[in-house]
């Protein structure tokens, strides 16, 4: 039954209010204050800069373009290989190709740097075996930088894709096959159905790749992300770097345009069917292939990586001594982002209770759909601009800025989950509770809290990883005295010793796989008490 | 013709049905009727080709088209289908999925908008070419469905349980536009479906599954214009045989 959209109550206007405050207002101030700075000269106005700027961004597009493409290959074989075919072993690889997302990119960068660094233990081990006197590749370099983003950004293609393709109706395609070859099936039904997904994919993986700072700054490429950030560290003046910082925005804007163009027709969403029983028999040769394939993935995103990480540690000794070395940093982050992942979940959960019911559903989704796509290093100048004043200096240097920021970067998450999760509960559900005498409160509390409990709850977990792995907008607004643990990984990486960095670095990653089985573990106890 | 010579199928475990044999006849409908996971879908999916019998073979006027071994495929059967969840194509407007079947079958561009503007005649979709299978009604899409499988001539027409998603109100319309059909095209219809009722109204011959075996059946045929209360009624009761 369709409702009519209702208008907005004050009270329901809190958390827009709030969304405003937190997330578009910093966004807003950014714009402006970068206007403001039109009429100066530039930070160095001379020629020779233009044309170096206009480098740095060519070069950034391309490794971007390239890292997506890539990814994009990666991500989509695998989800197809899931999705479908029969693969062997294909519901557990479908868990293990989520890993990566879990391992921040800086991390993959440090760890490839001790396997293919100049004295990296593989090249090495080459050098020795064949009798080279240089290493064949090191990881150094734009080719490394696109190698790790690659490994770091597929598993949101793959996410992408296999939401896409594990909601295929495999009839649109059979009903084709009646009047075409299989060629011309994949032509006119498969792929224009399949890619809203995967330019969604490639875009976002886009974006993420020019706005990552700290793996071109870890491998030595000299990127547009990692220019605006020794802007901000050398002349600390946020509205020059927020006009610098206007071609990074405009090709933001630009891709969200797009995509939205893209996806205005809203065909792609494909009613779901059970798919089980018509998997492609991938045989032996496939099998083969497909296993091959996912081995290789699995291997250099998340096992040599880790397995370098723990060998580097060396012993347990030294792991415990980082753990304590690193004892504020950690109950800092875990608190900052418990805070923060809490605040998402609940700020979601109350604005998609209210959109679909009032005129803000597409507002809300437009905003959620920039706020994803905007780099973290402008809205991080864009809340140094909002919150650096006399008024409010208390919360520009408190830890309540990185809250703030980590709510505006992360939020859009949260906001997606808890929509399609509420598009799912009948409406009449909560009419029913009303007509019974129930408050709005109760009607929360007794009927929606229990029915949305698993979405609620994913997206915490989605936000409190997320937020845990942060750093280039943490790097820019941390407030002195303060550290969080990706910061001191970040930071140990430049002087620190190699068997405790390794060591510190696998502390974020042993907080995310604890985070993750306590959320298992609650769900599990949760469903044995039902 | 189309015969069905002990035709074996498996779903992991399951076995839908074991050595089946059928005829069914040229120009003719035949009703298939049973009740749910019986295998009447799998047996139209392996009529038209979208699947592959374990053992048996199928023959479509004498030739053999299925096989474990040999299977032609469905573009080259001369099938055309009415699939249960319609299977509307939601990137294409109507036009779209008519003009698409007509291209993929080669039938020359010229004739293209006599025939899309006929079968959009019959189907009653004339103010609807420009509107994506989103935005038709639920009988609409129907006749959409319906409309794709009649473009182009084939033989053979199969449809899967076509007035499942339809409302009481509609299913009256939709078989008196499937029976007009049949007697414009004459093609060989095979109408699968649980409710008995819609057989009795629009089939010749009424094949009805019992225990992993289809069983010709007579077909108890009344005459809607005589007793237009009764046809409705039946039709409109979803007077299932089965447990569904």
């Amino acid at each position: 039954m369709k409702h009519s959209p209702g208008k907005l109550a004050f009270f329901d206007a809190i958390p827009f209010l709030l969304l405003f405050l937190i997330a578009i207002l910093p966004l807003i101030v950014f714009f402006v204050s970068a206007f403001q700075e039109l009429g100066y000269p530039a930070l160095e106005a001379n020629a020779g800069s233009i044309i170096e700027k206009a480098r740095l961004i060519l070069s950034s597009l391309i490794i971007s373009f390239i890292t997506s493409i890539i990814s994009l290959i990666i991500g989509t074989t695998l989800a197809f290989l899931i999705a479908r075919t029969n693969l062997l072993y294909r519901r557990v690889l479908k868990f293990v190709f989520f890993i990566p997302f879990f391992i921040p990119p800086y991390i993959q960068a440090y760890a490839w740097t001790l396997l293919l660094g100049k004295r990296g233990i593989l090249n090495v081990a080459a050098m020795k075996l064949f009798a080279l006197s240089k290493p064949l590749f090191t990881i150094y370099g734009v080719k490394g930088v696109i190698f790790i983003l690659a490994l770091s950004y597929f598993p949101i293609v793959f996410l992408l894709t296999l939401v896409g393709l594990e909601s295929w109706d495999p009839s649109l395609e059979e009903s084709c096959s009646l009047y075409c070859s299989r060629k011309n099936v994949a032509r006119y039904v498969s792929f224009p159905l399949i890619s809203p997904y995967l330019i969604s994919g490639f875009i976002l993986s886009f974006i993420f790749s020019l706005s990552q700072f700290s793996v071109p700054a870890l491998l030595e490429v000299k990127t547009y992300s990692v220019d605006l950030f020794a802007q901000i560290s050398s002349f600390f003046n946020e509205s020059r770097v927020a006009l610098n910082s206007m071609p990074l925005f405009a090709i933001t804007v630009l891709l969200i345009y797009l995509l939205g163009k893209m996806l205005q027709k809203g065909y792609y969403f494909v009613t779901p069917a059970k798919t089980d029983e018509r998997k492609i028999d991938l045989k032996k040769t496939g099998q083969f292939f497909g296993l091959s394939f996912s081995l290789i993935i699995v291997l250099l995103s998340i096992v040599f990586p880790l397995g370098e990480l723990i060998f580097q540690t060396k012993s347990m000794n030294i792991l415990f001594k980082a753990i304590a070395s690193s004892k504020d940093a950690i109950i800092f982050s875990v608190l900052i982002a418990f805070i923060a992942a809490t605040i998402i979940a609940a700020l979601s959960f109350f604005l998609a209770s209210k959109s679909p019911d009032t005129r803000m559903e597409f507002p809300l989704k437009v905003a959620s759909a920039f706020l994803l796509m905007i780099p973290a290093s402008i809205m991080a100048i864009g809340m140094i601009k909002l919150w650096n004043h006399k008024l409010s200096g208390f919360i520009y240097s408190s830890p309540a800025i990185i809250i703030f920021v980590f709510v505006a970067l992360f939020i859009p998450y949260g906001i997606f989950v808890l929509l399609s999760n509420f598009k799912q509960v009948d409406k009449s559900l909560e009419e029913a509770a009303s007509l019974c005498g129930a408050g709005r409160p109760m009607v929360i509390k007794k009927v929606l809290y229990p029915l949305l409990k698993p979405g609620l709850w994913f997206s915490w977990i989605i936000a409190f990883t997320l937020c845990l792995g942060e750093l280039t907008a943490t790097i820019l607004v941390i407030p002195p005295g303060h550290e969080t643990i990706s910061l001191r990984t970040f930071s140990l990486m430049h002087y620190g010793e190699s068997s405790f960095i390794a060591a510190t670095a696998l502390i974020p990653i042993m907080i995310f796989a604890l985070a993750l089985a306590a959320f298992g573990v609650v769900r599990t106890t949760g469903k044995a008490w039902k | 013709m189309i015969r069905i010579v002990d035709l074996d199928k498996k779903y992991g475990p399951k076995q839908i049905f074991k050595g089946l044999n059928a005829s069914f006849r040229k120009g003719k409908a035949s009703i298939v009727c049973g009740p749910s996971g019986c295998g009447k879908t799998t047996l139209l999916r392996l009529i038209a080709g979208l699947e592959k019998p374990d053992s048996g073979e199928i023959f479509i006027n004498g030739a053999k088209v299925s096989s474990p071994h040999v299977i032609l495929p469905p573009r080259k059967r001369g099938v055309n289908m009415v699939f249960q969840n319609l299977a509307l194509w939601p990137h294409m407007t109507a036009h779209e999925h008519l003009s698409f079947v007509l291209k993929a079958k080669k039938i020359p561009r010229a004739i293209h908008k006599d025939k899309m503007s006929k079968i959009m005649n019959i189907v009653e979709l004339n103010d609807n070419g420009n509107s994506y299978p989103a935005q038709l009604s639920g009988g609409e899409r129907q006749r959409l469905a319906i409309a794709r499988a009649l473009i182009v001539e084939n033989p053979i027409l199969l449809l899967d349980e076509p007035l499942s998603h339809i409302h009481p109100e509609l299913k009256l319309e939709i078989l008196k536009l499937i029976k007009r059909i049949k007697l414009e095209f004459g093609q060989t219809m095979i109408y699968v479906t649980h409710n008995i009722n819609e057989g009795q109204y629009i089939g010749d011959e009424l094949f009805v599954f019992d225990k992993g075996t289809l069983k010709k059946n007579r077909i108890a045929r009344f005459n809607i214009k005589r007793n237009k209360a009764r046809a409705s009624s039946m039709i409109l009761a979803d007077g299932n045989d089965w447990p569904v």
